[in-house]
C-alpha cells in the first residue's frame, strides 16, 4: 500500500527546482543589493607635498598637519624629519604632540602612546604608527602620501 | 444614519471579527505584576512610542549632510518653536528607554523568568536591547559635533578590527573607507528606517510571546488571584505614560539640551567619550589590548543572548549550586564597576 503521506516524485523534483531557483534567484538579488551599498573603492595616487620650510616644526618637537591625502605627524630634530600618519592604530583618533619623560605622542581616546619613532610605548595601540615617506630637499620639507579621491565623488 | 446602521454598513465593508479583535484585551495577568518592580516591561515600550513620535518631529527640520547636520540640530535646538523641547525628550527619553530595558532585564534575570519554555523571550529581548544601543549610537552620531564625530570614528573602527568580517563591515557601515558624506546618510538610514523596522518585528515576536506563555510568575509566588489587562492593568501603564512624559518636559524645561563644538575631523578632542551606556566597553578597551577587548566583548554578548540555555547548562553541572546566579550577577557586576570607574574618572 502507498503511504499518503509521502510526496510525487513527480510533485518533489517540480518543487525542488522551484525552490532552487528561487533560492538562486533572491541570492542573486541580495547580493546585488549588497553591492549597491558598497560604493566602489576611490582611485589613489601618491601625491608629495610640501609643507614648508624646516622651521614650521619647532627643533625637538612636532606637529599635526591636515593634508588632502589625511593628517600627517611629523616631529623634527635638527635637520632631520620623521613623519607617521597621525591616524591612532588603535581606533582612528588623531594623535597629539605631546612629549614626556616615557612618550612624544598621544592619543586622547584611549590614552595611547608612541614615541618618537613612531613605536608603541603604552596603552592599547596594537601597531606602530604608519610611517609616511618624508624628506628634507631644499631646505623645505616634502612628505608623500596616497591621495583617494572623496568618495562620493568617484 | 443611525449608529447601527453605520456599524453595519461598516462591517459589511470591512468585515473584520471583532470579537477576536477583543480577545487580547481579556487577558487576566498575575497579581504580582502589580508590583512595582515587575511593571517595568510596559515602560521600555511607553518610552519606545514617545521615542518614534519625537523622532519623527525631527526629521522635519534635521539636515543628514556632513555640511547642514550641525547647524540644523542648533536651529532645532535655539530657533525653532518647541524645538528645544522635542530635542530634549527624544536625547532624554533615549537614555530612559536604556534604563528602563536594563532594569527589566535585571528583573527577568533575578526572578529567573527566561527558563523553560521562555528561552527565546529573553532572546528576543537582549536583541531589542543591542537594537536600542544601535539607535543610541547611531542617534548621537547625527549631531554631527565635534564629540559625536569622533565616537562615530572609534565606534566604526572597532567594527572593522573584528577578525574576517570587520573590514567588510566597516566599508558597508561607512560607505567608504573612513567616515565621509556617505557615513552620516547611511547612520541616518539606520537610526530611521533599518532599526526602527528590526524594532517593531522583534518588539511583536517578544509581545506575542509574552502573550501566548502568559506573564511568567516568580519562583515561590503561590498566589493564584489575577486582574484584568484592560482595564486596569492598561490604566496602570498609562499612569506611568503620564508620569514619564512630565518627567521628561520637567527635565528639559530645567536643562535644555547642549551641543558641542563643530566636529573638526582633523583634531580629536582632548576628552572625547562616549555616551555613559558605552562606558563599560569604552573602560575595558582601555584595559586590555583591542583582540583581547573585541573578543571578551562579542563573547560577553553572547553568553547574554544565550543566557538561558548557558543557566540551565551550569545548572545541570552542579545542581542547586545556582552557579547561573553567581556568574550572571558577577558579569552584572563588573559591568557596573567599569561604568563607574569611567564615570568617575
Amino acid at each position: 500500500m502507498e503511504d499518503a503521506s509521502r510526496v510525487p516524485r513527480r510533485r518533489f523534483l517540480a518543487n525542488l527546482v522551484l525552490g532552487a531557483s528561487g533560492a538562486l534567484g533572491i541570492g542573486a538579488l541580495g547580493a546585488r543589493l549588497l553591492a549597491f551599498l558598497s560604493p566602489p573603492a576611490p582611485p589613489e595616487r601618491v601625491v608629495e607635498y610640501a609643507l614648508g620650510p624646516l622651521e614650521v616644526v619647532p627643533d625637538g618637537g612636532g606637529v599635526v598637519r591636515d593634508l588632502p591625502s589625511g593628517r600627517v605627524a611629523i616631529s623634527r630634530r635638527g635637520d632631520r624629519v620623521q613623519a607617521f600618519s597621525a591616524v591612532c592604530t588603535h581606533l582612528g583618533c588623531i594623535i597629539q604632540w605631546q612629549p614626556t619623560a616615557d612618550h612624544a605622542w598621544f592619543c586622547p581616546c584611549h590614552q595611547g602612546r608612541y614615541d618618537r619613532d613612531g613605536r608603541v610605548v603604552g596603552g592599547p595601540p596594537p601597531r606602530p604608527l604608519v610611517p609616511v615617506v618624508s624628506e628634507v630637499r631644499d631646505g623645505q620639507i616634502v612628505v608623500r602620501m596616497v591621495l583617494r579621491l572623496p568618495v562620493d565623488q568617484v | 444614519m443611525s449608529v447601527a446602521a453605520l456599524r453595519r454598513w461598516i462591517a459589511e465593508r470591512v468585515p473584520i471579527p471583532i470579537e477576536a479583535l477583543r480577545q487580547p484585551l481579556r487577558e487576566e495577568l498575575p497579581v504580582h505584576l502589580k508590583s512595582w518592580l515587575i511593571w517595568l516591561g510596559g515602560t521600555p515600550l511607553i518610552l519606545f512610542g514617545i521615542q518614534a513620535v519625537t523622532g519623527i518631529l525631527l526629521t522635519f527640520y534635521y539636515s543628514p549632510n556632513p555640511d547642514h547636520a550641525y547647524d540644523s540640530v542648533r536651529r532645532i535646538s535655539t530657533s525653532l518653536r518647541f524645538g528645544w523641547l522635542v530635542r530634549s525628550v527624544h536625547q532624554t527619553g533615549a537614555q530612559l528607554m536604556i534604563v528602563a530595558i536594563m532594569l527589566h532585564m535585571i528583573r527577568v534575570f533575578a526572578t529567573r523568568a527566561y527558563r523553560r519554555p521562555r528561552e527565546l523571550n529573553w532572546v528576543f529581548g537582549v536583541m531589542l536591547f543591542l537594537l536600542t544601543l544601535g539607535f543610541g549610537f547611531t542617534g548621537y552620531s547625527l549631531l554631527y559635533d565635534s564629540l559625536s564625530y569622533w565616537a562615530t570614528t572609534v565606534g566604526t573602527n572597532l567594527v572593522g578590527n573584528v577578525p574576517v568580517v570587520g573590514r567588510s563591515i566597516l566599508w558597508l557601515l561607512r560607505g567608504g573607507p573612513d567616515v565621509n558624506p556617505n557615513t552620516l546618510a547611511r547612520f541616518y538610514d539606520f537610526h530611521i528606517g533599518v532599526l526602527p523596522t528590526l524594532m517593531v518585528l522583534v518588539l511583536g515576536a517578544h509581545l506575542l510571546l509574552v502573550r501566548l506563555h502568559g506573564v511568567a510568575v516568580p519562583e515561590g509566588d503561590t498566589r493564584r488571584q489575577t486582574y484584568d489587562f484592560f482595564p486596569d492593568h492598561v490604566l496602570r501603564e498609562s499612569a506611568i505614560a503620564i508620569v514619564l512624559l512630565l518627567a521628561l518636559v520637567v527635565h528639559a524645561m530645567a536643562s535644555p539640551p547642549g551641543l558641542g563644538d563643530r566636529a573638526n575631523p582633523n583634531v580629536t578632542p582632548a576628552h572625547i567619550r562616549p555616551e555613559w551606556y558605552f562606558f563599560p566597553p569604552y573602560r575595558w578597551l582601555k584595559l586590555v589590548p583591542m583582540q583581547v577587548g573585541i573578543w571578551t566583548s562579542t563573547a560577553f554578548v553572547l553568553a547574554m543572548l544565550f543566557w538561558p540555555w548557558l543557566d540551565a547548562g551550569l545548572e545541570r553541572l552542579a545542581p542547586g549550586r545556582r552557579l547561573g546566579v553567581w556568574l550572571g550577577s558577577a558579569g552584572f557586576l563588573f559591568t557596573l564597576v567599569l561604568l563607574l570607574w569611567e564615570a568617575l574618572s
